[in-house]
């Protein structure tokens, strides 16, 4: 087996290309500073490094049984400002790790994890594992399974066509979470709307929070359900009739079919709101945003 | 204080420590109450994010402290005495505060994973939160204080590391801060209105972990890029 840290590319110029053989279990990890962050996959056991970056910037590819590592480090001593393009097998792992980079990532079959201080985080794809953060940027997430975790400060969330264990938040931003399969799903914001489309199984534990916000959440025909409603200053709204048990303040429980699966629905000043499979969210003027979103 | 005899079994309940007739008892009462059911579903919560929290004791000279104050309060004062009674059980008087303690563990780790100690010395402390009156259904002043003292520390590894940062990221982080700040004071207001309110509680407990998480999340990016 190989042990040893093999040098696979260093770059003392503006240009890189490379291609190298890579093994299954293999996984990729690249730190940057500024730059973005493009990764393809493809069906071969190889990788292609593309990168262009400034001039004497140094680009370092490793790889070790394990791992294959690039780095890059500016000249004399300052930031890099590398833009990378790879091209990976569709089942390897990555981290992708960037301070002013937006990183795009599609086909990815693998477990990613994905950050960044200033800029976007997308990616299409992803198993097992799959952590994105972003504290600036938005971060979206569509066809990836496994335990997601997804996680801004100052911009919007988006979930699609996903799988698995969810657990979305941000402080400043919109949390949209669409066609989620998922028995296990925690969404929360401080300052932005929540809106959930997506499974209700039995034994399932839905949860949605938000402080300045409202939630819209669809629940499929034929969901049984328990489900807690609080807010403080808010209102609730269902698209289909329910019967409220009320408790303490202005908190509801109501129950639908067999009522096996929780859902708890709290905003302190915003509206709750209940729709059916096919309902076109809405936006309410009383839910605004902070104004101060920060891109 | 609660009234309710069946609150104080709830950690007993997820511990497995009821004999049939007990958790056939409790379970049929969770049926018949939302107040001790969302506790279970908080205490849940704060279990297993304790659960996964890393055992790798931190290095710093700033962290013993903390973890002191966290373990001498919080986390190792049973409501029911038993010498059965494991670490990670709470009741629900203690469970806000035991939200903040397991956040302020987590916050722990900054430091670990940063590998420094700050220097107290240097930086004048950070003015403490103020402390909002008591709510009934939990133990604010021990939260508070422990908050506060999260806070601080960590407000202090960022202020002595925001000039790693571009001024846009700083800049954002003080705002959100700010923001949560407001949410904060908005549940504090809510609850010396209607202190009995558990979902008002438990909202300014998970709001408050949310300032932890973020002063945290700065304090890591400090961090890697110190």
């Amino acid at each position: 087996m190989l042990l040893a840290l093999v040098l696979v590319a260093t770059a003392l110029t503006p240009e890189l290309d490379t291609t190298f053989a890579v093994q299954r279990g293999q996984r990729l990890e690249l730190s940057t500073h500024s730059g973005d962050v493009i990764v393809h996959t493809w069906s071969r056991n190889a990788v292609r490094v593309q990168a262009s970056g400034e001039h004497r910037s140094r680009i370092q590819v490793d790889q070790t049984a394990s791992q294959v590592s690039i780095h890059s480090a500016g000249g004399r001593g300052g930031p890099e400002d590398v833009d990378y393009e790879l091209t990976i097998p569709a089942w390897m792992g990555i981290r992708l790790s960037g301070v002013t980079s937006s990183i795009r990532v599609d086909g990815i079959q693998g477990t990613v994890s994905a950050e960044t201080v200033e800029g976007d985080v997308t990616v299409v794809g992803g198993s097992g594992l799959v952590s994105l953060r972003s504290v600036q940027g938005n971060v979206a997430l569509s066809g990836a399974s496994g335990r997601i975790d997804v996680n801004s400060v100052n911009s919007d969330v988006s979930v699609h066509d996903v799988a698995g264990e969810l657990q979305a938040e941000t402080v400043n931003g919109d949390v949209k979470l669409i066609r989620v399969q998922s028995d296990n799903v925690e969404a929360n914001t401080v300052n932005g709307e929540i809106t959930y489309d997506g499974t209700i199984r039995a034994n399932g534990r839905y949860r949605f929070s938000s402080h300045n916000g409202g939630l819209t959440v669809t629940i499929p025909e034929g969901t049984g359900a328990l489900v807690s409603v609080s807010t403080f200053q808010g209102d609730f709204e269902s698209a289909f009739p329910v019967t409220l048990t009320e408790r303490h303040g202005k908190r509801f429980d109501f129950t639908i079919g067999n009522g096996s699966a929780r859902v708890e629905l709290e905003s302190f000043s915003g509206t709750i709101r209940l729709t059916r499979p096919g309902t076109q969210s809405r936006r309410h003027g009383n839910d605004e945003k902070d104004a101060d979103h920060e891109n | 204080m609660m009234s309710d005899p069946w609150t104080a079994r709830l950690s007993d309940y997820l511990d497995g420590e009821l004999n049939e007739n007990e958790r056939s008892a409790l379970e049929r009462h969770l049926g018949a109450c939302p107040t001790c059911t969302t506790a279970l579903a908080e205490l849940t919560r704060v279990t297993d994010r304790a659960r996964r929290l890393p055992s790798v004791p931190p290095s710093s000279d700033l962290w013993p402290g903390i973890a002191a104050r966290i373990s001498a309060d919080a986390l190792a004062t049973p409501t029911v005495p038993s010498p059965k009674r494991r670490g990670w059980s709470f009741s629900l008087p203690e469970l806000a505060a035991a939200c903040l303690a397991v956040a302020m563990i987590s916050g722990g780790g900054v430091w670990f994973l940063a590998g420094r100690s700050p220097a107290p010395a240097a930086t004048p402390p950070p003015q403490p939160l103020a402390v909002s009156p008591a709510p009934a259904l939990v133990r604010p002043v021990l939260a508070d204080q422990k908050y506060a003292a999260a806070v601080a520390d960590l407000e202090q590894v960022v202020q002595q590391g925001r000039g790693t940062l571009d001024s846009t990221t700083v800049r954002v982080i003080e705002r959100n801060l700010a923001l949560i700040d407001r949410a904060i004071a908005d549940a504090r207001r809510a609850l010396a209105a209607d202190p009995r309110n558990a979902y008002l509680n438990a909202h300014l407990a998970r709001t408050m972990r949310s300032k932890i998480d973020l002063l945290r999340q700065a304090a890591t990016i400090i961090a890697a890029r110190s």
